[in-house]
């Protein structure tokens, strides 16, 4: 068993800090969440994390991981309990390639398509993010990415299951929808409701106040 | 793992890092392999079907089985081919450190060393300074260390030292010497060209520099 002196650097409503989150409590590792002010790093923060200088940090007995798969791995090789990642290697290069697909193509389309004022930007946006959702949809093929219990892939897609409906609504966009995803929009709804996963995720209205507030700063600076 | 069950297949592009990493990795652990050369003009079927959603090399394919993503093809290697020499440390925070140092590589080294050669020439000097800071930050993790693992050659050796035979190309086309600047990435590049296992997986940088040559030619940059 690990010994314990654990923080957690965060903003409440980050989805790669939601993944964190997970994770931990997954393990049943107690933690210290210290919020941070991005628009006023603190010295913990750059000195936790001087190359890139974002959240989340997860500090383990004062040594600092960085990124929230590299953490995610991390906290299922440092404590016992449920495993996050499967047992096989090829099982493992799977999830490996599925976590990173989501970070790479989907989530990061998701969410320029929501985040922009030029429309050409937006369209080509929206059809990668459709492109990848399709990936998922089609790699879907029982009740979680991980099988029976949800693992490494589930714990990424929590980005798409939370954040992705949220944002889309700011923008009025229809990015991820039953209609167009049924096995992926199941899932979601199954994922999410789990007890641990519920817990982790942040109250949804400050969040979508949050995000509308910087998208309507958005439109109002490109007139 | 049953050694009489095991096909090994390298899909590949010849001038790609990426590529090379998993070359390097096959070579340590001593596994035998068969390499095949992509054309990027005309994939060939096998690879759109091993690999449909990037559609890039390398692909490794096992007993039918495709696994994709250099680093990730590199961490499964390291864990079927269990044997020693081992590409990852077994403890979890060096490992974690160790894939947040692929993942930097990933994210930066070729797509700043691709602008130096290929870049447009007013924003060239911008584009010299931001690689040297990369490798400047790269040279400042190696430290005093023989290998990014320590005193073992590991995972972020093999994920960076592809990038050193474009090293003359970033020179001559950049017109910079990278010698100048990280001195003791440079003696690392030495060191680890001593081991058979990357001296066998990266090509002359001769060879990378007039593969360079012809594709800007093709793509018409100055």
């Amino acid at each position: 068993m690990a010994e314990e002196d654990v923080k957690l650097l965060g903003v409440v409503g980050s989805p790669f800090v939601c993944r964190v989150q997970i994770a931990l409590k997954l393990k049943g590792v107690e933690y210290k969440f210290v919020t941070q002010d991005l628009q006023n790093k603190s010295e913990e923060l750059l000195k936790y994390n001087p190359i890139h200088k974002k959240v989340p940090v997860l500090v383990h007995n004062e040594r600092p991981i960085n990124e929230s798969l590299v953490i995610v791995e991390y906290i299922d090789e440092a404590w016992k309990g449920k495993s996050i990642l499967p047992a096989d290697p090829y099982q493992r290069a799977l999830a490996r390639f599925w976590a990173k697909f989501i970070d790479d193509k989907v989530f990061g389309a998701a969410w320029k398509s929501v985040f922009t004022v030029n429309e050409e930007e937006r369209e080509k946006n929206v059809k990668e993010t459709h492109e990848g959702l399709q990936f998922l949809e089609d790699e879907l093929k029982d009740k979680f990415f991980g099988g029976e219990e949800y693992g490494l892939v589930d714990i990424a897609a929590v980005n798409i299951a939370f954040w992705v409906p949220l944002v889309q609504e700011v923008a009025g966009l229809q990015l991820f929808t039953n209609e167009k995803f049924p096995k992926l929009y199941k899932w979601s709804q199954e994922f999410l409701s789990q007890p641990t996963i519920e817990e982790c995720l942040p109250p949804r209205d400050p969040i979508f106040a949050f995000f509308k507030g910087r998208y309507e700063s958005l439109l109002a600076s490109a007139k | 793992m049953g050694e009489d069950n095991n096909n090994v297949v390298l899909l590949d592009f010849w001038p790609s890092s990426y590529g090379m990493r998993v070359k390097i990795a096959l070579q340590e652990k001593g596994v035998s392999y068969e390499c095949r050369q992509e054309d990027f003009e005309a994939k060939s079927s096998l690879l759109l079907e091993m690999n449909p959603i990037h559609k890039m090399i390398p692909v490794l394919i096992h007993n039918g089985k495709p696994i994709c993503e250099s680093l990730n093809i590199v961490e499964y290697i390291d864990e079927v081919w269990n044997h020693k020499p081992s590409l990852l440390p077994s403890d979890p925070y060096k490992r974690s450190q160790a894939r947040f140092w692929g993942n930097y590589i990933d994210k930066n080294v070729y797509s700043r060393g691709k602008k130096v050669w290929n870049g447009k020439v007013e924003e060239k000097e911008e584009r010299k300074k931001q690689f040297i800071e990369c490798l400047k930050m790269l040279e400042e993790e190696l430290g005093e260390k023989p290998y990014f693992g320590g005193d073992e050659f590991g995972y972020v050796d093999v994920a960076l030292v592809p990038f050193t035979s474009w090293f003359y190309t970033y020179e001559t086309l950049g017109n910079l010497s990278i010698e100048a600047f990280v001195p003791k990435l440079v003696g690392w590049t030495k060191r680890c060209m001593e081991k058979q296992s990357v001296a066998k997986s990266l090509p002359h940088p001769h060879k990378i520099y007039d593969f360079a040559l012809k594709y800007r030619e093709a793509h018409g940059y100055e």
